[in-house]
């Protein structure tokens, strides 16, 4: 990697910003509070999520139930959102690495 | 830094609390500068220290040592602070490069700690937040751009281009002004 003039120079400004800023280690027993209180609302964070995916499904399946009684081709278009959708979501949940 | 902390002590930190708050306070220094040089905010870079070790915590049982601990440390802070300037952009909708009130922000908290606001940081200050975070991690940490297009979610050739540019208009703001 080559390194030219200004890129020597603003690395040495960030040397002397890590020589001159002080840092305080939090201890353990700190670290271990802010751990659980970070558990606990990451874990609040996913219930919330959880709540509005049956939510929206809900609707959707609501939606699906009054198509599908009343007209005929909707039973197809909906037969093919359904599969649509619950492949995107394995999709997306295999991309945050819950699912396989 | 990466060889006094041996596996063992990350599968430790897999299962017990204790054990990774000990591991984390090993990189605690290491993530403060490196936010410390993105956000040149005490706060700032205090809240997303704490953010990335939850972060870290909760996700440390997926590492599988594909990477280098701290290179997964440093990419957990990164899409943090990303995210974060997002956030901040879409509330306000100001543009990408810092306004004139957040520069004066960050001088200050510069002179809070004896350090004086230069040349470089004006003209680093004047590239986007993508750019700066870009930079700074191929640059002064020495990542591939293999690495960084990982840590910041974007395309190899993007990075690379993005870093091209930023170098050039740095050099050039640089001739300008000496």
């Amino acid at each position: 990697m080559k390194h030219d003039d200004v890129i020597k120079e603003m690395n040495e400004t960030w040397s002397e910003m890590d020589r001159k800023v002080p840092i305080d280690i939090p201890d353990a027993e700190e670290i271990i509070h802010q751990l659980n209180c970070g558990e606990k609302r990451y874990q609040e964070s996913l219930r919330k999520e959880l709540f509005g995916f049956i939510l929206l499904a809900c609707v959707l399946l609501s939606l699906y139930i009054v198509a599908v009684v009343h007209i005929m081709w909707a039973f197809y278009v909906m037969q093919f959102t359904s599969a649509a959708a619950v492949l995107i979501l394995l999709l997306v949940e295999r991309r945050k690495r819950r699912v396989m | 830094m990466e060889d006094a902390v041996d596996s063992v002590s990350i599968e430790n930190a897999k299962k017990d609390k204790s054990a990774f708050s000990l591991l984390f306070q090993q990189y605690y220094t290491f993530l403060y500068r490196y936010l410390f040089k993105l956000t040149m905010n005490k706060e700032m870079t205090e809240d997303l220290l704490q953010e990335t070790m939850i972060r870290a915590y909760i996700n440390l049982p997926k590492f599988r040592y594909q990477s280098k601990f701290s290179t997964w440390l440093i990419s957990i802070a990164t899409r943090l602070f990303l995210d974060e300037q997002r956030k901040r952009k879409r509330d306000i909708k100001r543009h990408e490069q810092l306004t004139e009130n957040e520069k004066r922000k960050m001088k200050w908290e510069l002179a809070q700690e004896n350090l004086d606001w230069s040349l470089h940081l004006e003209l680093f200050s004047t590239l986007s937040t993508k750019t700066r975070t870009l930079i700074l991690l191929r640059h002064y940490y020495g990542y591939s751009i293999e690495e960084i297009a990982a840590m910041a979610k974007l395309k190899k050739g993007t990075v690379k281009s993005r870093i091209h540019y930023a170098q050039k208009k740095l050099r050039e703001e640089w001739r300008d002004e000496a």
